[in-house]
């Protein structure tokens, strides 16, 4: 295919979708407000999008056990949903940050600099699909890399039962990313910010459970929640670039070559009383992973430790939860060292992350916002963190920190208008001059405005 | 002869008694499943209200362990909010004898016939 005809087609692609977006969210402006027609997962249950969750994508505890339960509770008794649940969304979103334009990937190249209308369009399976046995499976389109990969895929069995006169669901996973099958909103892939721009630079460093393997591995996994007080759960994951996995890596380079299975753990607990509800837990996983992108040979090996808590108000008109977690992750660079890629044979990542979210249920819509503090730190390596003109370090370290600011208006319940602005205190290392080439921290503070819609 | 007689009519009883037995214990069961699959979730385990999701919402679940409830609430009128949803609760499509199933059952565990 010809250079021109992969940008015909691009654009061909563009127009189609900003046609069905338009369609549709003139149809979602024109409708009635029955929540109960879609997405999916409403139209299966017969509840509104509320009963799941407090703003989307944030889950309450029916949400939780909706999930926990396989996707399954339904208000029909069949053993299939009928019509299958096929659900939508659509991110549009701007971005401005300082400098942008001039200099930072990928708007160098990228005629859409600014806007990404869209920045992403996805299509859901979500739902039962038999019995006890359901899904959520997304197919996205990425308006920035023009490309359509599987995102978010999580397929289960849940068994309801009882120990010891309490409630037991016992249940098993397979899904792509570690920690999507969480159901709190205070771990990595459910967590804070529900969505950030994709062309807006981020800090270089980030631990291995915090989004690094997200469709690059797929894995098996089981759980069981008792009593509503106990969450464990354990998963083994495995590189999806080749063997039975790799379906679960359709459309995404696998870049980051894990070796070997790798375990991922999690337990919680939780207690709620009437409007209220707290969770305290620890996750984390090992990982070997081969260094650039090889497949073979010596591999660096990751163990990640963290722990995590939230608490959640849901009342008439007031809605108020906090999020939080810590991760420390142990790095043993063997592998990198000897390539020459890393200036120690062990080193380490920290990160903090708190947000308070606060929401008033008003008759014209919800609205009300995220306060976030960010924060990773870890050990000066000028190798792994070298100097290079905005995306480097100049001091070798790692540490970046910073607020979230964000308001968010939902005049629909499937509709929801943010505005974030993110503000970086230290970048790459430092607050000033990070890269060496006189950029500083601030210079990345990102205004990002998104329009999202659940179709 | 009379007692052929006698012992038949006592076993075509028994019979009768026994299947209607094992018919309520079969429509227990289907209750139970029934209520464990679409209201365990909100009312309860014990069908105090107090389920896993009870948190999620306002107005609260009904307690069905509270004698009140059987009070203002007789099988016609549950049935037709298991048929047509109250407040966030969904209406359930459910055939008439699952409906009929799911209410005998919470009458047995939590309720008037407790």
């Amino acid at each position: 295919m010809t250079k021109f005809e992969k940008e015909r087609k691009a654009k061909l692609w563009k127009e189609l979708l900003l046609i069905a977006a338009a369609v549709v969210g003139l149809w979602i402006l024109l409708a009635s407000r029955d929540a109960q027609a879609v997405p999916s997962f409403a139209r299966q249950t017969g509840m509104s999008c509320t009963a799941c969750h407090t703003v989307f994508p944030e889950l309450t505890p029916f949400g939780r056990t909706f999930k926990l339960g396989g996707y399954t509770f339904s208000k029909s008794s069949g053993r299939y949903e009928y019509p299958p649940p096929f659900a939508g969304a659509a991110k549009f979103s701007f971005t401005e940050a300082r400098g942008l334009k001039t200099r930072v990937d990928p708007f160098d190249d990228s005629p859409q600099a600014k806007f990404n209308l869209p920045q992403s369009a996805s299509l859901y399976y979500a739902g039962r699909m038999i019995d006890k046995a359901g899904a959520f499976v997304e197919l996205a389109y990425d308006g920035v890399s023009n490309d359509i990969a599987l995102d978010m895929t999580d397929i289960r069995y849940a068994h309801d039962t009882s120990l010891a006169g309490q409630d037991l669901i016992l249940g098993v996973t397979v899904n792509n990313s570690p920690t999507l099958e969480d159901v709190w909103n205070s771990t990595p892939v459910n967590g804070f910010p529900f969505a950030a721009s994709s062309v807006a630079p981020t800090p270089a460093a980030g631990t291995i459970v915090d989004g690094t393997l997200d469709q690059q591995v797929g894995g098996l996994g089981a759980y069981a929640y008792w009593n509503d007080l106990i969450y464990a759960g354990a998963t083994l994951y495995r590189t999806n670039r080749n063997g039975i996995t790799r379906p679960l890596g359709a459309g995404t380079d696998t870049t980051v070559v894990v070796d070997d299975a790798v375990p991922y753990w999690r337990l919680a607990l939780q207690h709620q009383w009437k409007d209220h509800s707290f969770s305290l837990g620890t996750y984390g996983l090992v990982a070997k992973i081969f260094p650039g992108d090889d497949s073979h040979g010596k591999t660096d090996r990751f163990t990640d430790v963290a722990l995590d808590a939230q608490y959640q108000y849901i009342g008439d008109k007031h809605l108020f939860s906090v999020e939080s977690t810590w991760i420390h992750e142990e790095q043993d660079r063997d592998a990198s060292f000897d390539l020459g890629t890393a200036a120690h044979h062990s080193d380490f990542l920290t990160t903090f992350r708190v947000n308070l979210n606060y929401y008033f249920r008003s008759r014209w819509g919800n609205i009300g916002g995220t306060l976030a503090y960010f924060s990773t730190t870890g050990r000066k390596d000028s190798l792994l963190y070298a100097p290079a003109r905005d995306s480097g370090s100049q001091n070798g370290k790692p540490d970046s920190n910073g607020f979230i600011l964000e308001a968010d208006y939902l005049p629909l319940e499937r509709v929801r208008v943010s505005l974030q602005y993110t503000i970086y205190d230290r970048f790459n290392g430092a607050h000033s001059n990070y890269d060496g080439f006189g950029r500083d921290a601030s210079d990345n503070n990102t205004l990002y405005f998104l329009v999202w819609l659940l179709l | 002869m009379k007692a052929v007689v006698v012992a038949v009519v006592g076993a075509v009883v028994g019979l009768g008694l026994l299947s209607a037995i094992a018919a309520e214990g079969l429509e227990y069961e289907q209750g139970k499943v029934l209520y464990d699959g679409k209201c365990q979730l909100c009312h309860g385990l014990k069908g105090d209200g107090k389920g896993p999701a009870a948190a999620s919402f306002t107005p609260k679940p009904s307690d069905f362990t509270n004698p009140k409830f059987w009070r203002e609430n007789n099988e016609k009128r549950i049935a037709e909010t298991i048929r047509k949803g109250h407040g966030p609760m969904p209406a359930f499509d459910l055939k008439p004898d699952e409906m009929k199933a799911i209410i005998d059952y919470m009458s047995h565990a939590f309720g008037k016939a407790k």
